[in-house]
């Protein structure tokens, strides 16, 4: 097993984890506003290893770059989605539309 | 098999709680759900195309990435005070 | 006789139409690079389409910025900001597992805080836009806290932190007075 195949396995495994935790964490936890904060690890940091992974994998091929682009655009679009989604529901409550406390 | 593929498998895994959430939950639960669950299908898309060494399913994952931004927005903007 | 000319307002709507120009062919060369990276392929037909589309999308992007409905001129000096905002990212990530672990030990044992931050919301401008919206970015990409709202009338940066943490770093020191935390 070279280095490199080990590097690319433990970034898999540390984005498959990431992603799960989260994914455990929209579920548990108990209202809208506390779920929201696992989406900001499921987008930044699982995205950025797996790139990273293909990166290593296939350098900077079409399918590096590509990989790379998606990464980038899903971590700049989380700050856009998570800010959206909270005015929201802040909006809705101020309103009293609904109770994210519920 | 390969362990892209193996990745993709467990993290398809994580649409069962988002869906869980998405049905049982309050909508605005359920956005978040939503969101997460776009990114995942995001990532799976990624680990699909790596595995299957198929060029075009990157491109999938780049218009699914730009479409979820935008559907994400436009539900996160109706549900303020529309919805 | 001879007559003198005043162009006092000459030069500067050179200036302008220089500064359009070379953002627009800017952009231009930049999304033509993204078309050819994203191809992968030198054929002609692929450099002519790629130009046409560069094309299109930089006249666009200029016209929406000359119309104003795009306000955003960031200091190259913000920049500096993006090794802490890394660190932020990594340390947040272990806060919220830790939250996690400890929600699922004693459920309802974890809940949020709405809080509202003094900030100096400033004008419409170029630099102020920017300003608001980087900040705005910067503190909703860290996983523990995120931003609900910036009011302009009361001067506040309403956010939501998972665990209470350190408010300081979220709005750099030396931009805001000392600031205040009301839990609401």
């Amino acid at each position: 097993m070279s280095p490199v195949t080990v590097v690319v396995d433990a970034l898999l495994i540390v984005g498959v984890v990431v992603e799960l935790v989260c994914c455990v964490g929209i579920v548990v936890m108990r209202t809208a506003y506390d779920k929201l904060h696992y989406t900001g690890p499921a987008s930044i940091v699982g995205p950025l290893a797996f790139a990273l992974a293909i990166v290593l994998r296939e350098a900077l091929s079409q399918a590096g770059i590509k990989a790379l682009l998606v990464a980038l655009l899903l971590i700049v679009a989380s700050p856009v989605l998570t800010h959206a989604t909270a005015r929201a529901i802040y909006i809705r409550e101020r309103d009293h539309v609904e109770d994210p406390h519920s | 098999m390969n362990v892209w593929l193996i990745a993709a498998g467990a993290l398809l895994i994580g649409l069962i709680p988002c869906g869980i959430v998405i049905v049982r939950r309050p909508v605005l639960e359920a956005l978040i759900a939503l969101e997460l669950a776009s990114v995942l299908n995001t990532l799976v898309l990624l680990l699909l195309a790596e595995g299957f060494h198929r060029g075009p399913f990157f491109d999938l994952a780049l218009v699914l990435a730009l479409l979820s931004l935008a559907g994400g927005l436009v539900f996160a903007r109706l549900l303020e005070r529309w919805i | 006789m001879p007559v003198a000319f005043d162009d006092g307002v000459v030069p500067a709507a050179r200036r302008r139409v220089r500064a359009r120009l070379a953002f627009g062919l800017g952009l231009w060369v930049a999304l033509w690079g993204v078309w050819l990276l994203l191809v992968d392929t030198l054929v002609p037909i692929e450099l002519v389409a790629g130009a046409v589309a560069a094309a299109i999308a930089a006249t666009v992007a200029e016209a929406v910025r000359e119309g104003g409905y795009v306000r955003f001129s960031p200091r190259l000096r913000w920049l500096g900001f993006v090794p802490g905002l890394v660190i932020g990212v990594l340390r947040d990530c272990g806060v919220l597992t830790v939250a996690l672990w400890r929600e699922i030990r004693r459920p309802g044992s974890q809940r949020g805080l709405l809080i509202r931050l003094p900030f100096a919301y400033g004008d419409q401008g170029g630099r102020d836009s920017a300003r608001r919206a980087l900040v705005n970015m910067g503190v909703t990409l860290t996983p523990n806290t995120y931003v609900l709202d910036l009011d302009p009338e009361a001067g506040v940066m309403v956010v939501h932190q998972l665990v209470p943490g350190d408010l300081d770093s979220i709005v750099p020191k030396r931009r805001t007075a000392p600031t205040r935390r009301t839990v609401t």
